[in-house]
Order: C-alpha cells, then sequence, then structure tokens
C-alpha cells in the first residue's frame, strides 16, 4: 500500500518506493494521494485534525503488509501510523524511516561519537549534522593522506580507488564512481530507536553490497564528466 | 568411586595426547558485565566473577597476582585478586577506559580514555596518575617496547600511531595507518610495531627506529567480501616469528609470517573475533569471539581451532596467567 502526498518532493519519494518495491519484489496493491487541499478545507477546524481523516483515508484499501507513506511535505504522513483503519506497518517517511544518520545508533564505536556531538551542542545527532561531520572528515582524511593543503591533490585523492573514511557506520565509505555519491549503509529507525541497517544480509552484488542500495551503475544514465 | 577413577583416566589420556600445562584465562564480557575464568588444560570455565559495567581492556600483573580490567562505563580500572578473584581495588583511570598496557618493570599502566583523547599514565602502587598525555581522537591501542622506553598508542579516528617517550610523557612522533587502528603490539625484540586497521582491513608493520610504515598487510579470504574483514587484536609469538591477527566480523585469525608477511593460513574461530592472547608456553592461542559469546583455543603447532567454549556475553578481551 502506498500513500503519498499531493507536493511534488513527495511524488519523487513515491517513485522511489514504486522503483524500490520493483527491484527487490515488492508489490504494491494500491496507491492514494493525500492531497493538501490547505488548512481548513477538509474539517472545519483545519490541518490540527488531519490526524482523525487518517483511518478514514485509509478504509477501503485491499488487503496489504506495509502501509509506505512519501510525504516529505508532512502534511499527513506523521499521522499515519497507529491511524490506519486496519493495524499495519508503516514505513517510509514515517514509521520506520531510512536515513543516513539516527539519534540513538551507537554500534561501531557510534555512542562515542554521540556522546561528543551531545556535549557540544546538547542534542542528539540527526542524518544532516552526520552528514556534514562526514563531508568534513572527508575533506579532512584526504588532506592527511595528502600530506598538505594542494585543494587539486585533495579533489584527485578523494576521487582515486584509494579514498575512504570512516563514519561510525561498521565499514568504510567510498564514493561512487559515476555520480560521487556517498557509498554508505543505511539506518533503519523508529523515533526512538535504529531497528536495522541495510544493506540487509543476503542481497549480494558483484561489485559492493551497498551497491544494493540506491541506484547502481548499470542502471543508470550518469557518467561523470 | 569407580566414576571418578574413570573421569581421571580419560583426563590423564587427554593430557598425554597433548601435554598442555594449565594455566588460568581470565576473559572479559562486555556485555553481562562479568569476567570469565577458564583453565586452559581442561578448557573449562573455573567461574564467573560479576566486575564492573562494560568490562574491556584485561591484564594481569607481571607475577600473575592482580587482574587489571576496564570497567569502561564504570570510569575505573578494577583489581581484582586472582587468589580470592574479588575485586580488591580501583584505579584512577580517567573517564571510559577501554585498553590499557602494563610496561614491562610492572609498575606504570597506560591506559587509553577513549571519550577525553587522553592516555593516562598510572603508577600501580600509589594508584596516582602520574600524567595525562593529550593524543588523537578516540584512542584505542596501547603497546609498549620490551625496553619499556616508548609507548604507542593509536587513534581511531584521527588513524594515527602515536609514539610517546615513557620518560618525559610526551609525543615524539605520529604515524599515519590506515583507517581506525585498534591494537599495537611490539615484536618481542622491539625492533617493530604492528598496528591493525579495523576499517582500512589493513595492518601496518612500523619500523621502530625510523617510525615508518614498512610494510602494510592485506588480507583476502575466499567467499568473504573485502567489507567484512577488520583487523583488530594482534599476538606476536614470543619468538618473533608469527603474528595472528583477529580479523572481526570475518570470524578468522590470520597466522603470518613475519619475516616474509605472508599471511600463511586463516584460522576459523567465532563470529566477531575480537582479541587473542598467547599461553605462557606458547602452545595455546585462545580468541575471544564476541557475537557467538566463546572463545577459541587453537594450537600453535598446527594452527588449528582445537576447541570453543561458552563463557560470558560478548567477551572482547582476555589475559593468560604468567604461571
Amino acid at each position: 500500500m502506498l500513500l503519498y502526498g499531493s507536493h511534488k518532493q513527495d511524488h519523487l519519494y513515491a517513485d522511489a518506493l514504486r522503483r524500490a518495491a520493483t527491484r527487490f519484489g515488492g508489490q504494491i496493491v494500491a496507491e492514494k494521494e493525500f492531497k493538501d487541499t490547505g488548512t481548513a478545507r477538509r474539517t472545519d477546524t483545519g490541518a490540527t485534525q488531519i490526524q482523525q481523516q487518517i483511518s478514514v483515508f485509509t478504509q477501503d484499501l485491499p488487503e496489504h503488509d506495509v502501509v509506505l507513506v512519501a510525504d516529505e511535505s508532512e502534511v499527513f504522513g506523521t499521522y499515519v501510523p497507529y491511524r490506519t483503519w486496519t493495524p499495519r506497518l508503516v514505513a517510509g517517511t514515517a514509521g520506520l524511516v531510512a536515513s543516513s544518520w539516527h539519534p540513538a545508533s551507537e554500534q561501531w564505536g557510534g555512542i562515542q561519537m554521540q556522546s561528543r556531538f551531545l556535549k557540544t551542542t546538547s542534542r542528539r545527532m540527526l542524518s544532516k549534522d552526520m552528514s556534514a561531520w562526514t563531508a568534513v572528515r572527508a575533506v579532512g582524511e584526504a588532506t592527511t593522506r595528502t600530506k598538505g593543503d594542494d585543494a587539486k591533490k585533495i579533489s584527485d585523492y578523494m576521487r582515486s580507488d584509494d579514498f575512504s573514511v570512516a563514519a561510525f557506520k561498521g565499514q568504510k565509505l567510498t564514493f561512487r564512481k559515476w555520480n560521487l555519491q556517498l557509498r554508505q549503509p543505511i539506518l533503519l529507525g523508529d523515533t526512538k530507536s535504529v531497528v536495522s541497517t541495510s544493506p540487509q544480509e543476503g542481497y549480494l552484488h558483484q561489485v559492493s553490497e551497498l551497491d544494493t542500495l540506491g541506484v547502481d551503475q548499470p542502471e543508470t544514465k550518469c557518467a561523470l564528466k | 568411586m569407580q566414576k571418578r577413577a574413570c573421569a581421571f583416566a580419560i583426563l590423564a589420556a587427554g593430557l598425554t595426547a597433548s601435554p598442555a600445562s594449565a594455566y588460568t584465562a581470565y576473559v572479559s564480557n562486555e556485555k553481562d558485565n562479568t569476567m570469565t575464568v577458564v583453565d586452559t588444560a581442561t578448557m573449562q570455565v573455573v567461574k564467573t566473577v560479576e566486575v564492573g559495567q562494560r568490562p574491556r581492556g584485561i591484564t594481569i600483573s607481571h607475577d600473575g597476582k592482580f587482574v587489571y580490567l576496564c570497567a569502561s562505563d564504570d570510569d575505573t580500572v578494577q583489581i581484582i585478586d586472582t587468589a580470592t578473584l574479588e575485586i580488591v581495588g580501583t584505579l584512577p583511570s580517567g573517564p571510559d577506559p577501554e585498553l590499557f598496557v602494563l610496561s614491562p618493570d610492572g609498575k606504570t599502566l597506560y591506559v587509553a580514555n577513549e571519550d577525553d583523547n587522553l592516555v593516562t599514565a598510572i603508577d600501580v602502587e600509589s594508584k596516582q596518575v602520574l600524567a595525562e598525555i593529550p593524543v588523537g581522537v578516540e584512542p584505542e591501542g596501547m603497546g609498549v617496547s620490551p625496553d619499556g622506553k616508548t609507548m604507542v598508542n593509536t587513534s581511531e579516528t584521527t588513524s594515527m600511531a602515536h609514539f610517546i617517550d615513557t620518560g618525559t610523557h610526551e609525543v615524539t612522533d605520529n604515524v599515519l595507518v590506515d583507517t581506525r587502528p585498534r591494537f599495537a603490539d611490539f615484536k618481542p625484540d622491539g625492533t617493530q610495531v604492528w598496528v591493525s586497521a579495523e576499517v582500512g582491513g589493513t595492518v601496518s608493520v612500523i619500523d621502530n627506529a625510523k617510525r615508518e610504515v614498512v610494510k602494510k598487510i592485506q588480507f583476502a579470504i575466499q567467499g568473504l567480501r573485502a567489507e567484512t574483514i577488520q583487523p583488530v587484536g594482534i599476538a606476536i609469538s614470543a619468538d618473533g616469528k608469527k603474528a595472528y591477527v583477529a580479523l572481526g566480523p570475518a570470524n578468522h585469525v590470520a597466522v603470518i609470517n613475519t619475516d616474509t608477511y605472508e599471511v600463511e593460513k586463516y584460522i576459523l574461530v567465532g563470529q566477531r573475533v575480537w582479541h587473542l592472547a598467547f599461553t605462557p608456553d606458547q602452545k595455546t592461542l585462545i580468541t575471544t569471539n564476541g557475537n557467538s559469546n566463546d572463545i577459541t583455543f587453537i594450537d600453535t603447532a598446527t594452527d588449528e581451532p582445537v576447541q570453543s567454549l561458552t563463557v560470558g556475553q560478548q567477551p572482547w578481551g582476555v589475559v593468560i596467567s604468567p604461571k
């Protein structure tokens, strides 16, 4: 079951879910768009009552195992867990969420990183914080390895086969040659804890199991110039 | 009575087949806050001792009388009397002690404080802090030269081996190694330091005189992806000829010829093999396998695993009594 929002980014997220379902053999039995009609259109009392509409919104759906939510704009998605007409697992932008970091990740030395971040900022570390840290750390790593501050050398090294960076995810992270996207494990978590880390065991790949995630080289038209 | 005689006969037969001397091994179990005491001859658990929270680094006084244990989440090093197996004291380790090394004269304990980017030197006798030495980010691996003059600390996030002069407590050299260095071990002749890099997947051999990497050892196990090979613990034999490297989630121990730097064998042990220790007679090597909650005994003559033994939850470190 796929529920998606009406904004552009929601449609893009829904596309990604459809693509992943096809790729991993999942079947989307039905789809439904939740239209963002502004505050007071759906109910007299406005957007604050959206949570009460979720049960009705999910009432006439065919039998399904999991509800996938694509609502990057957060118009309705966060209200979906616990409010579906039939009790089902929720994943996507709500429920079980895939992200590059999770505030509760403590594995692979992550607890040290979390403690340091908490001490410095008085809050837990989010995905965007981790992305920023990893970006700076990648440049730092290349600077140390090339033993200097020559921007060209640093940039070349980061694109070379020798480059890797450690970011508390249990294995080295590298860049995908065809688009320079960071090749990294993805954490699956709910609001409080990390549930699992992908790639899931058993999904094999001829180059790197990390390339079972996202768009792989043979599937893309991207070619770095 | 008859039963006992029979059991004795089996034991005696076992002893003739493999003349292992009886030593005591101590295993720290990170997850259930215990230390398992193991008889290395019978390969059986003798006792399980409750210790502080998140016990990791473990070592023993040179006379075998006291075990020192990093109780990481209690921010202390516990002293355990090996005769009574009771905690008889603590050492002021500083916060989050993870791994440490005892000086060859047995007087100083050097502790890595993972959260504070420090190495703390503690006088074991007076229980006083002698020095706090700033090092790289997330210090972990600790090695000391056989002459006691040089200490090496590795910092996980800085990816360096820091050489510290134990006389002045100053960092004299920083050697860049591969990503996330976890452990440092000196060769018995003091000429080299071997440093494992968990995420980098290599072992760097550093010349102690030149203070530079002279060899980088890579690993490859058929059927396993490169990412799963994560070297952590290192044990170099007393004659300096063989180095054993625990490869973490690869569940294997690599046996390396220290002359050629070739990996001669991969020994399958338990899951997430972390640290290792030799018995004093060098005939047996014991590995801790964190995810399968057991330890493996390896016969160093054949480099075959002999037996695995269930200990506590997530065994981390192991040390064996000198007697």
